[in-house]
């Protein structure tokens, strides 16, 4: 025989409901805004894939003589060929990492996942290089596959765990790839060309002779010179530290994923939801 | 050696430019010193090493791990010899041994020649410490 509820039974049964309630709603949204603003961050940074392949261009032409009046475009391109050839890759794997971080938004918003289609010939036709490794390229490919399998399928929000599950490896390699680009080698990019700038300024100021007037001149355009290479490297930390955020944020979601709760998940994506916006932000006051 | 891991692709590219550097450096303070086209030849050798990516990382790739090691070492003291020589020599001759050293090794590394590079590699260091 069934007991009828004491009102202290019922009292504690509708705060469970409402406490599960509250939970469910709140867990989506402390995933939405990490999801969200990975999403935004990763689209911010074409402006500094491209200036990898400039950052180039720009040292060749610091290198020409400094009294030569010519077209070297030929030549200056032809000698940053592997920078050049690089930056569409870099660019279609920022585009992969953001359509998936917008497919985790979807699930988690129990909405349709849709993705540019671009996506998918992009993927079947990437092959490792000097500059992007094969196992960064796997990765591009395993996160094109998902969004392929989740857009065919119709992947609902049940689907989100796995997800982040079976993606988090190759999120932890694409974003590990990418950070290096940025933060070592394009890094190391814009010292090589702040010596080859540096020298050139040399060579110009002492065929100035004592020419105090264009010694000025020459001064100013250094330091102004200098301080856009100092932005840029600025630039270039902070898409590095954004990319370990991301990382970091994306492994504690899979790591926690089915064990949804709102306080811990909150407690733990806040801080890289909060960190990123900080550094979109930083990225955005360089000059490009 | 199929592939370099990126650590020893940082440390040759970080090794170059720190070569590089230390080139313009010396260039630079020894202007006066130098023709016409030992200034050119050096802003050469500069210019190369300021393309390890194109130049010297396709010639690291074809040495053995023994050579590639004993290639970062010799680019080290080459460097270190150099950036030496920029802070402290006065003696007309021996900036002329280290020019001429300097601008063999900028011949080498432009053939692309693994066993040629190695070979200018370990002579520059040598007449550096001579």
């Amino acid at each position: 025989m069934l007991k009828a509820p004491t009102a202290t039974g019922l009292v504690a049964a509708t705060s469970a409901a409402l406490l599960l309630a509250l939970s469910s709603c709140a867990t989506p949204d402390a995933v939405r805004q990490f999801v969200s603003t990975a999403c935004e961050a990763t689209s911010q940074f074409s402006p500094f894939v491209q200036d990898i392949a400039d950052s180039c261009i720009r040292r060749k032409l610091a290198e020409r003589p400094v009294t030569e009046i010519a077209d070297s475009s030929g030549a200056v391109t032809a000698a940053c060929k592997e920078d050049i050839d690089l930056a569409p890759e870099l660019l279609g794997s920022l585009k992969v990492l953001t359509n998936y971080f917008n497919a985790l938004h979807s699930l988690a918003s129990d909405q349709a996942v849709t993705y540019d289609k671009e996506i998918d010939s992009f993927a079947a036709n990437l092959q490792a290089a000097v500059g992007f490794p094969a196992p960064a390229t796997d990765a591009v490919k395993g996160l094109a596959k998902f969004l392929l399998d989740s857009a065919a399928s119709g992947y609902q929000r049940a689907h989100l765990t796995s997800a982040l599950k079976a993606a988090d490896v190759d999120v932890t390699t694409l974003t590990n790839t990418l950070g290096r680009i940025a933060g070592v080698e394009y890094v190391r990019d814009l010292d090589n060309e702040q010596d080859s700038l540096k020298n050139r300024y040399i060579d110009a100021m002492r065929s100035a002779g004592h020419n105090d007037a264009l010694a000025f001149l020459l001064q100013r355009h250094w330091a102004a010179d200098l301080a856009t290479l100092q932005k840029r490297r600025g630039a270039a930390l902070s898409f590095q530290a954004a990319l370990a955020k991301i990382q970091g944020g994306h492994h504690q979601l899979a790591l926690h994923a089915g064990r949804w709760s709102a306080a811990e998940l909150s407690k733990e994506l806040g801080p890289f939801t909060a960190s990123l916006q900080t550094l979109v932000k930083n990225f955005q006051v360089a000059a490009f | 050696m199929p592939q370099m891991t990126p650590d020893q692709a940082d440390e040759l590219a970080n090794a170059a430019l720190n070569l590089k550097k230390a080139v313009g450096a010396f260039r630079n303070t020894f202007f006066a010193t130098l023709t016409e086209d030992q200034r050119e030849d050096l802003q050469s050798l500069a210019a190369e090493l300021g393309d390890e990516t194109d130049h010297l990382t396709a010639v690291a790739i074809k040495l053995s791990l023994a050579d590639l090691q004993q290639s970062l070492t010799h680019l080290r003291d080459i460097a270190k010899g150099v950036n030496g020589a920029v802070a402290h020599l006065g003696e007309l001759r021996k900036v002329l041994t280290v020019t001429a050293s300097l601008i063999s090794l900028g011949s080498a590394i432009a053939t692309g020649d693994p066993a040629g590079v190695l070979s200018a590699l370990s002579s520059t260091s040598a007449a550096i410490r001579a």
